[in-house]
């Protein structure tokens, strides 16, 4: 043998391969032979690295693996775990996080993982979306039901942009969100059984039953909490902007807030700061035209909220947020800006709840039913169905069964959080603080 | 990357020690944590070239520059939550408020936030913070730079609460505040920033919370009583003390050096072997550490009381400029030995 052309890569660039795992396939003039990686690192596929088919002679470099600073400091966009890798252990790739809580919850992450700049994956997309809509679904009747115990704000209508957006993101970005968060969560890598567990107040639930639908929690994949307070996502998320910068560690960070916080003066301090220190942070203001009861329109006078992205010095996208290709082009441009040190942008969805405020609560009185129903003929579910069905490249069937898939899971989900126990009454004062009386700490330097 | 380094509560017999001031010792503790974990940083106003405006910085721009030395704008709420964000995300931000008053804009994030996070996230997400600042009444700050509010976080859980009284405190509480994986509201007593005293080079000497230091001896003979002094409170009852041993009163006196956790275990010691317990404290007296270590003595330590407890704190109100105002809201001199000697007498 002296020639060789790659038939196909098994990794992409960027990715962790562990030593031993097969990494590319290889036609020899006798036979396609797969190629196993003798250490492990990351995937860097240069430039000039010869394109799948052509012959080249033997010794050409392919690719390298790199260590995860020399990954960085070559701008690779890494993915710690990808579900499209064949033989990606998901539990493998997870030293460098805090250690999983199920691994089912790191295989649902692997799963939104997608690389920087890749292709929209439309099916993708619609399924994220169905699934967050059937679990709220079936968590409002839950709700109904009495087996969600406190609130239940759910976010049915706005489920293309916590799709949308999260698509971009690795499980090392970081995602801080509000009180209207289980999509955030979902589209973040929280499954739908640690959710709906969550909100049982159940011992398998995303935060061992200590937070429920309000205070949802998962950083091994980088949902750092859903929140009661509106505005302080804001701050996080403008925080974590700054630990990535200090450390050039590659993360990008997400503020999904409502419209109600962008009167309060967290955006204005958060705005300020990101965009003065150039931090990698995405704020996304999923207007829906109403902050709990009160309409938008008669608590600022300036109607779009992206518009005062200006006032900061930084870029404000208006984006139908019904529309999840439009939310996933301007997260696309935006989250690309972040992570090449551009830094912050605003993003403002405009979209609507189709639900009540919170699960069980009065919804009327401040808003028609004839509005209700006009955003619910905006449906963003039904929306891209449609866009699909008319472009013909998915069958409607592929959807269908993904609607029955989703609709198993959520059944699922809420069948483990009724059969999950509930947390040992004895741990309720755990985890107040990490220290000792007395204690000596912090021998190790980071 | 990780390095195991030395952990110490005595210090290294082969390091020197030298005399400085309380604020300098503070700064060779952040300056030697600093060049040890490169994901430390300071937010403040003036904090970065210009050194602080309690010099709590001075020199460390220039060897750690402006991204670890960071110049905030008057956005309190807004840097300590950029900061709680940053905590959970693996830096080590100390947030230097210059007056402790404005920590007041940042109430909701600490308290809903930034002491939070690591118990509603079931342990799995650590907020490693040092909020401090310099409290107390003294040189006529007026009434929006000199209060003490340290109460409030003793009050609430997830927060430690160190008061160093001395220079080599100063350096020891603080690089433990900063290794600690948990909220540290590090307050410093005007009063005491130009203090004097011996601080060891020792760059692992750390001080732990909740460990009180008793800053005297029963003598063994004269009326015993135990005083517990709060920061800048300790060097003036001290003083009392040597004062008062010519009427025969005998004092032992216990600096907690942290109000949360608090070493209630070394004050109720003394109280078994005096019998009488004064607490003096230039904050409020109402639901003051005051009230707390009385309660505590009073439930634990019951039998042994000889007499009432008994308070001494500032006067409950405002605090004014004029300096004759001032004086008047303060504990005075006077004051402390009339309460001491009410304390044995009384």
């Amino acid at each position: 043998m002296e020639t060789g052309s790659i038939v196909e890569w098994l990794k992409r660039p960027g990715e962790f391969v562990r030593q031993g795992e097969q990494l590319l396939i290889i036609q020899s003039d006798k036979a396609a032979n797969e190629i196993e990686a003798l250490e492990s690192g990351y995937l860097d596929i240069p430039p000039d690295s010869p394109a799948i088919g052509v012959e080249v002679p033997i010794g050409t470099v392919l690719g390298a693996l790199l260590t995860e600073a020399e990954a960085l400091a070559r701008g690779l966009p890494i993915v710690l775990a990808d579900a499209h890798a064949p033989k990606a252990a998901p539990r493998a790739t997870a030293p460098k996080l805090v250690p999983s809580v199920t691994e089912a919850g790191l295989v649902a992450a692997s799963a939104m993982t997608r690389l920087p700049g890749a292709e929209r994956d439309d099916v993708s997309l619609y399924r994220e979306m169905v699934r967050i809509r059937k679990v709220e679904e079936a968590l409002a009747r839950s709700h109904q039901q009495g087996l969600v115990h406190g609130a239940c704000h759910t976010y049915v209508g706005e489920e293309a942009i916590a799709t949308a957006v999260c698509a971009h993101l690795t499980i090392k970005d970081t995602v801080w969100s509000t009180h209207r968060g289980h999509g955030h969560a979902l589209a973040k890598g929280v499954t739908a059984r640690e959710l709906a567990a969550e909100l049982f107040g159940r011992e398998t639930g995303c935060a061992g039953g200590r937070g429920g639908s309000m205070h949802l929690f998962k950083p091994e994949v980088g949902l750092m909490g859903t929140s009661g307070i509106v505005g302080p996502c804001i701050l996080l998320a403008t925080g974590a902007g700054y630990t990535s910068s200090l450390l050039r560690d590659g993360r990008v960070s997400v503020a999904f807030f409502g419209d109600g916080a962008s009167n309060n003066g967290a955006f204005h301090e958060g705005l300020n700061l990101a965009a003065v220190w150039n931090l990698p942070v995405i704020f996304v203001c999923e207007n829906n035209q109403y902050a709990t009861e009160v309409p938008y329109a008669t608590v600022s006078k300036q109607p779009d909220v992206a518009r005062k992205a200006d006032g900061y010095g930084m870029p404000g996208v208006v984006v139908d947020g019904n529309d999840v290709r439009a939310v996933w082009e301007a997260a696309r441009v935006a989250v690309e800006r972040a992570r090449e040190g551009h830094g912050p942008t605003l993003i403002e969805a405009k979209t609507y709840r189709t639900r009540a405020h919170s699960e069980g609560m009065r919804d009327a009185g401040y808003r028609s039913v004839d509005e209700i129903d006009y955003w619910k003929s905006r449906c963003p579910i039904r929306h891209l169905r449609a866009q699909l069905a008319a472009e013909g490249v998915v069958a409607v069937a592929t959807l269908d069964a993904i609607d029955h898939e989703i609709e198993e899971e959520a059944r699922d989900a809420i069948a483990f959080a009724t059969a999950s126990g509930w947390p040992d009454a004895s741990t309720a004062a755990d985890h107040v603080v990490g220290w000792k009386a007395g204690e000596l700490v912090g021998g190790e330097v980071r | 990357m990780t390095v195991e380094t030395r952990m110490a509560q005595s210090p290294d017999t082969r390091v020197g020690s030298r005399e400085m001031t309380y604020v300098e010792a503070g700064r060779a503790g952040l300056d030697e944590e600093m060049a040890r974990d490169s994901s430390i940083f300071v937010v403040g106003q003036g904090i970065g070239e210009r050194g602080g405006n309690f010099n709590t910085t001075l020199g460390l721009y220039e060897k750690y520059g402006p991204a670890r030395l960071r110049d905030v704008p008057i956005t309190e709420r807004g840097f300590v939550g950029m900061c709680t964000g940053a905590a959970a995300t693996g830096s080590r931000p100390v947030v230097d408020f210059m007056f402790i008053d404005f920590i007041l804009d940042a109430l909701g994030e600490l308290i809903n936030q930034t002491s939070k996070l690591r118990y509603m996230t079931h342990g799995r997400v650590k907020v490693p913070i040092v909020l401090r600042g310099c409290f107390g009444l003294g040189g006529a700050a007026a009434t929006h730079h000199s209060g003490s509010y340290y109460p409030f976080f003793a009050h609430l859980p997830g927060f430690v609460v160190a008061l160093p009284s001395t220079p080599a405190d100063a350096k020891g509480l603080l690089k433990m505040a900063i290794r600690t994986d948990d909220p540290v509201i590090f307050l410093e007593h005007k009063g005491l920033l130009n203090s004097r005293g011996t601080v060891s080079d020792d760059p692992d000497l750390l001080i732990p919370f909740g460990v009180a230091s008793v800053r005297r001896h029963l003598a063994g003979h004269g009326k015993r009583l135990t005083v517990v002094a709060i920061s800048g409170m300790v060097s003036k009852v001290l003083a009392a003390a040597d004062r008062l041993a010519a009427e025969g009163i005998d004092v032992e006196v216990i600096d907690p050096r942290t109000i949360a956790p608090l070493d209630i275990g070394t004050i109720i010691e003394s109280v078994r072997r005096t019998g009488r317990l004064l607490i003096v404290d230039e904050d409020y007296a109402p639901c003051g550490i005051g009230a707390e270590v009385a309660a505590q003595v009073v439930s634990d330590a019951f039998d042994y009381l000889d007499a009432p407890i008994k308070r001494l704190n500032a006067n409950f109100t405002h605090v004014p400029y004029s300096p004759p105002l001032e004086a008047q809201v303060a504990i005075s001199i006077s004051q402390i030995d009339d309460a001491i000697r009410q304390a044995v007498h009384g």
